[in-house]
């Protein structure tokens, strides 16, 4: 008896965490999608500042552009965290603990290895994304989810021409 | 141009470039997780200096490259390079953030002092120009933090 009680009140405390709780989901999605576009922030960086090869101006322009990008969706991103009640990360550190997606810490690599490099990257970033806005199906934050939207729009944009440039 | 002068001014510039991104992601903490009567005018006191510590980012990154070393190529090198510790800590009121950027500020501008007297005796002026140019620009960030301290 005293067990069915329990159960009874741990499983209503979960559907009422469900269903209450969808502001927390976003911003659980939310940390995760900065974090990840910190993450390809630096990467961009990096390949714009340390390529080498025939392509150099040419991407050292394209990585600019792109990592200017980046920077305006970081801020755009953690603002809407806070729109929806939640804590923006607070250091690299922090950033580096919630990305899924992993930093590439090489310096030196050939100008075609890091447009796949980034192309993959931009797949991974774009594909969590999707599985975020599918994830807030459920969920009435429909001003999380425009953004979660127009963010796969301009990514997948981005992953185009990346797509376009490896071939 | 001697190799060891361009060895010295690689570590210094990776060091301060290291200890920009560390500051300006403090900034970018206290930015977004401000809360207070404070909020409108230092969320963009703040965001105008983010923004500056990322230009800076890039012509530090750039200098590297212009005399032959290797930028850092992602956050964890960042953190590692820096010599100005990381605040990981949750936002705090705004009164003490303005006290915690000054002393970071402070720090930074100590690393870049040492960081010209042990350019002293090389000959990359370029280097210790745009050392000098950033402690002139960040002491100027620090005079404005400390103003918003003092009654």
């Amino acid at each position: 008896m005293k067990k069915s009680l329990l159960v009874l009140l741990i499983s209503n405390v979960f559907i009422f965490g469900t269903i209450f709780s969808d502001n927390q989901a976003s911003q659980k999605l939310l940390t995760r999608a900065l974090a990840n576009h910190g993450v390809l922030l630096f990467q961009t960086l990096n390949y714009h500042w340390n390529i080498e090869g025939k392509e150099f101006h040419d991407y050292h322009l394209l990585f600019n552009k792109q990592y200017n990008a980046l920077f305006e969706n970081l801020d755009l991103i953690a603002e809407r965290i806070r729109a929806v009640g939640g804590k923006a990360p607070s250091s690299m550190k922090e950033f580096l603990k919630h990305a899924t997606l992993k930093e590439d810490h090489r310096v030196k690599i050939n100008p075609k290895q890091m447009i796949i490099n980034l192309h993959d990257q931009y797949v991974k970033v774009i594909n969590d994304i999707k599985q975020s806005i599918k994830d807030l199906e459920k969920s009435d934050d429909f001003g999380t989810r425009k953004m979660l939207e127009d963010l796969v729009e301009m990514h997948e944009k981005t992953k185009w021409m990346l797509d376009s440039l490896r071939k | 141009m001697a190799k060891h002068n361009f060895k010295i001014s690689q570590k210094v510039l990776q060091e301060t470039l290291g200890n920009h991104g560390v500051l300006m992601f403090q900034t970018l903490n206290y930015h977004w997780n401000l809360v207070g009567k404070e909020f409108h005018d230092y969320h963009i006191l703040f965001d105008g200096q983010y923004k500056k510590l990322f230009e800076e980012i890039d012509k530090i990154a750039e200098r590297i490259r212009a005399i032959e070393g290797q930028a850092l190529g992602s956050m964890k090198a960042f953190v590692t390079n820096a010599t100005i510790k990381e605040d990981t800590a949750a936002a705090p009121e705004p009164k003490k953030m303005i006290v915690n950027l000054l002393k970071q500020y402070e720090n930074l501008v100590e690393h870049l002092r040492d960081g010209i007297e042990k350019l002293e005796k090389s000959n990359d002026f370029g280097t210790r120009k745009m050392l000098e140019d950033i402690i002139e620009d960040r002491e100027k960030t620090a005079w404005m933090l400390r103003s918003l301290t003092e009654k």
